[in-house]
């Protein structure tokens, strides 16, 4: 490090070094002189020795007298440092003879044996001032020399001529907001003290820049006189407005100073008298052009010649990060007063009010270039692909009579994932968003396409199906109601089978009766009665008794008579099985006597 | 030999399979290529030969939209609603439409109507039947409860039960009429001309007083009669329509066009 900074310093003392000993040589540019006038030319080496150079020739001037000789050496200490410079002034006196413009040629010299050259320059001698009325005075110190004894009259009037304000446009038309420098200048052939304008004139329908001026005092020659001049405003303007502008004139108080010579006898002495003035400027009008028409889609005033360019800085975007993209505009032209660029981001970036950089300043003395920055500041809030629309910049060049489009290319761009916690989403209702447009076709192959159609509620069937139905409900409900009565008569059943099944128990003893089979008769009568009890009364086998069989008939409902008759009869089969002898007819008799008994039972429910 | 057939099969096959590209799918294609005229062209002759289909009257509705023709999109739209009344799409666009034209009858349906109709036009005709039928079934089996249970909270819900269910199923059946109905008729008509005049009486407006009102285009009426006018030389039929649901005038059949 320190070893740089000591490289740094050494640099530096040589370069200061040799700025001390570099020999320069120089010609101190000429005025404008008037013709009859003498007049130096001088030539100025700066640090260094060399012998005169020759005189150079000059049209239309004479030399008088040269070269001599002036010598100025400085010394100084800054800051410890010290200094040194030598000039050396050659002047050559010269008399201007004929009026014309005179090129002074470059010049040289031979100094410590390099040869140093002098820039060519260029003044002009004026004419004489045309002869006036009255004498027309000359410019102050000359007409000392000429007329010593002037001033021993009372004060002479400034005539209107003697002091002259002006106002110039570098321009007679141009365009809308194409730049025109206007100057106000002071012709004077008095010397003045105070300048003060107590009417500016008034630049309506401009953009104004002011200028730098460098009060340097000139002659010229105008309207056939010689003045002494100063350029005391340069301005820079831009028409706003198209058709002829006119600069009102301005009004200003000058306080002149002339030289009075008082005779005291054997001399005189010179004395400045002052006056003070009111003097107006003229009103320069200018052509203001309109920009021709159509005007393109997207101009927005630009005027000049200019070059686009962008930069996204950082190139690799990350959501929730702030990225810059800057719209540049560089050129010459309105530059300070083009409109801010209409930069579309994509959705998903958010944008903040751009922030515009202008850099400009005046070039060539009549126009202004530089350049119009405008930073975005963009914040991506969703990651993706995207893409930064060029916006194209238009702008009229005033040269080429015609609008010039320049193209910006469109910036795709990577969003990623950034690293900064993302602020809480904010929700976004889309109740209120629409799309106001109808809706897109469905695919044809999505439903059938045919030329019948059925409606089912207007076919016969359709109603079938509820008569149906109904019929159905009906049909097993008739079948279940029967169902229910039967089952829930299991006894009665018993007791409709029970006939049934004497009766076929007693044709089998009937059979037997007839066949002389006593046994099989009285085996065949017994079951029968028993299995018709049982039956009937609902007792089982195990219960089957006489006296059970009788409390049953009585509960029954048959009466007590009958009730014994049939004991009796039960009784009798009994007692007939075990003894086996019996005629015919006593077997007829029991027969009949089991049959009545039985129907006068069956007979107990009917009454 | 064998190779010569093969191919000639192929190339059979392709020519069936490019022919299998039906005209609704050309003509849904079309639209999408934003070739309206041709899209349009090309859904009527579907219809015309393959029948129609909601989404068939659906698209071309959408196809007539874009081709600036509102009274036809509302046309289409009504009638891919008559074939599909749960055609969510369609209803939307025929509102949107409907947003979109001159007109704008006020709406004085009494809510239980409107309630009645959003109920019809909930499903299908057919779907409508079978719901119907199935409350009736429903209804019989309560009725079965009723008789054959022995449990006597299954017999209440069963008789209670039935009793909701007969009125159910009378109002489903209404639905399902009702729905066959409006899928079938075709009582309402859209204006398909710029405008139209309405006249008290089926004769051109020549009096002044005979005018009513001027309706627009996609404006839609309910024809309640007919009348043939033979002597006109205009229009040889005048409708009297109901507009407003209250508002009853003559127009010409020439204006309208039935769904």
């Amino acid at each position: 490090m320190t070893f740089r900074r000591f490289i740094l310093f050494f640099v530096l003392a040589i370069a200061a070094l040799a700025a001390q000993a570099q020999a320069s040589f120089s010609l101190v540019r000429p005025q404008n002189v008037v013709q009859g006038r003498n007049f130096a030319l001088t030539f100025r080496l700066s640090n260094g020795e060399a012998s005169a150079p020759a005189a150079p020739q000059l049209k239309g001037c004479t030399l008088l007298y040269g070269p001599a000789l002036s010598t100025r050496s400085e010394y100084s200490i800054v800051n410890g440092r010290a200094t040194s410079s030598t000039t050396l002034d050659f002047s050559f006196t010269y008399r201007a003879d004929t009026p014309g413009t005179v090129d002074v040629p470059a010049v040289s010299v031979n100094c410590g044996g390099k040869t140093l050259h002098s820039s060519a320059a260029r003044f002009e001698i004026l004419p004489g001032d045309a002869s006036t009325s009255g004498g027309s005075p000359q410019p102050g110190a000359s007409r000392r020399q000429q007329d010593p004894y002037a001033g021993s009259q009372p004060t002479e009037k400034v005539s209107a001529n003697d002091l002259l304000i002006r106002i110039n446009f570098s321009k007679s038309s141009v365009y809308e907001q194409e730049p025109v420098v206007a100057t106000i200048k002071l012709y004077t052939k008095y010397g003045i003290t105070s300048f003060l304008p107590s009417v500016q004139p008034a630049f309506d329908g401009f953009l104004c820049e002011e200028l730098p001026v460098s009060n340097e005092v000139s002659l010229e020659h105008y309207n056939g006189q010689n003045y002494h001049t100063v350029v005391f405003k340069r301005l820079l303007l831009y028409p706003q407005k198209s058709g002829r502008l006119t600069v009102n004139s301005g009004e200003y108080k000058v306080t002149v100073e002339q030289v009075q010579m008082i005779n005291m006898g054997f001399f005189s002495a010179p004395h400045s008298v002052e006056q003070e003035l009111t003097t107006k400027s003229n009103a320069a009008s200018l052509t203001v052009k309109p920009l021709p028409e159509p005007r393109p889609a997207g101009f927005s005033g630009a005027v000049g010649q200019f070059s686009v360019s962008t930069a996204l800085e950082p190139e690799l975007l990350r959501t929730n990060e702030a990225a810059v993209y800057s719209y540049t505009v560089k050129g010459t032209g309105n530059i300070k007063y083009l409109a801010e660029p209409d930069v579309q981001f994509p959705a998903g970036i958010d944008a903040y009010t751009p922030k515009t950089d202008i850099q400009a300043n005046v070039t060539g003395g009549s126009n202004m270039s530089g350049t119009y920055r405008t930073d975005f500041t963009i914040v991506p809030q969703e990651m993706g692909d995207f893409t930064i629309e060029g916006t194209p910049f238009i702008y009229f060049d005033p040269s080429d009579n015609k609008y010039v489009t320049v193209d910006v290319p469109s910036k795709p761009i990577k969003v990623l994932r950034g690293t900064n916690a993302a602020p809480a989403v904010e929700q976004t209702a889309l109740s209120g968003k629409t799309i106001d447009d109808i809706l897109y076709i469905k695919p044809m192959s999505d439903e059938r396409q045919t030329h019948s159609r059925t409606f089912v509620i207007r076919s016969w069937g359709y109603w079938g199906a509820y008569v149906l139905l109904v019929l159905i409900l009906i049909a097993v409900a008739v079948i279940y109601r029967r169902q229910i009565r039967l089952r829930a008569d299991v006894t009665g059943r018993k007791l409709a089978k029970a006939g049934r099944v004497a009766n076929k128990r007693l044709r089998e003893a009937r059979a037997a009766m007839n066949a002389h089979n006593n046994e099989l008769f009285y085996a065949s009568l017994a079951k029968a009665l028993w299995g018709y009890l049982s039956d009937k009364l609902s007792i089982s086998a195990s219960q089957l008794t006489l006296d059970n069989v009788a409390d049953k008939l009585k509960a029954y409902g048959l009466p007590e008579a009958d009730t014994d008759h049939v004991i009796d009869v039960l009784n009798q089969c009994e007692m007939a099985r075990f003894t086996p002898t019996h005629s015919d007819a006593e077997i007829a008799g029991l027969y009949d006597e089991a049959v009545a008994a039985i129907k006068n039972i069956e007979d107990v429910r009917k009454r | 030999m064998k190779k010569n057939l093969i191919f000639f099969l192929f190339i059979c096959l392709t020519a069936f399979a490019a022919s299998a590209v039906s005209l609704g799918t050309q003509a849904d294609s079309a639209y999408s290529k934003e070739d309206y005229a041709r899209a349009a062209a090309l859904y009527e002759q579907s219809i015309a030969t393959d029948g129609p289909s909601s989404t068939a009257w659906y698209n071309l509705g959408n196809t007539y939209f874009r081709r600036d023709n509102p009274g036809k999109a509302v046309i289409c739209y009504m009638r891919a609603l008559k074939l599909d009344p749960t055609n969510e799409d369609a209803r939307q666009n025929l509102e949107f439409v409907r947003s979109r034209i001159q007109d704008r009858p006020e709406d004085d349906t009494p809510f239980v109507a409107k309630l009645h109709q959003s109920v019809v036009s909930s499903a299908t005709a057919n779907a409508w039947a079978w719901i119907a039928f199935a409350s009736f079934a429903l209804l019989c089996g309560a009725i079965a409860l009723y008789i054959f249970s022995r449990n006597v909270s299954l017999r209440k819900t069963g008789f209670f039960g039935g009793i909701v269910l007969i009125f159910v199923c009378a109002y489903l059946i209404t639905v399902a009429v009702n729905a066959a109905d409006n899928a079938t008729d075709s009582n309402f008509a859209v204006v398909t001309t710029p405008s139209s005049q309405l006249s008290s009486s089926p004769r051109a407006t020549g009096k002044s007083g005979d005018k009513i009102i001027t309706i627009h285009e996609g404006t839609t009426v309910e024809i309640v009669d007919s009348v043939d006018t033979p002597d006109d030389p205009v229009s040889p039929r005048w409708y009297n329509v109901k507009i407003n649901n209250g508002t009853k005038a003559w127009m010409r059949a020439s204006d309208v066009e039935r769904i």
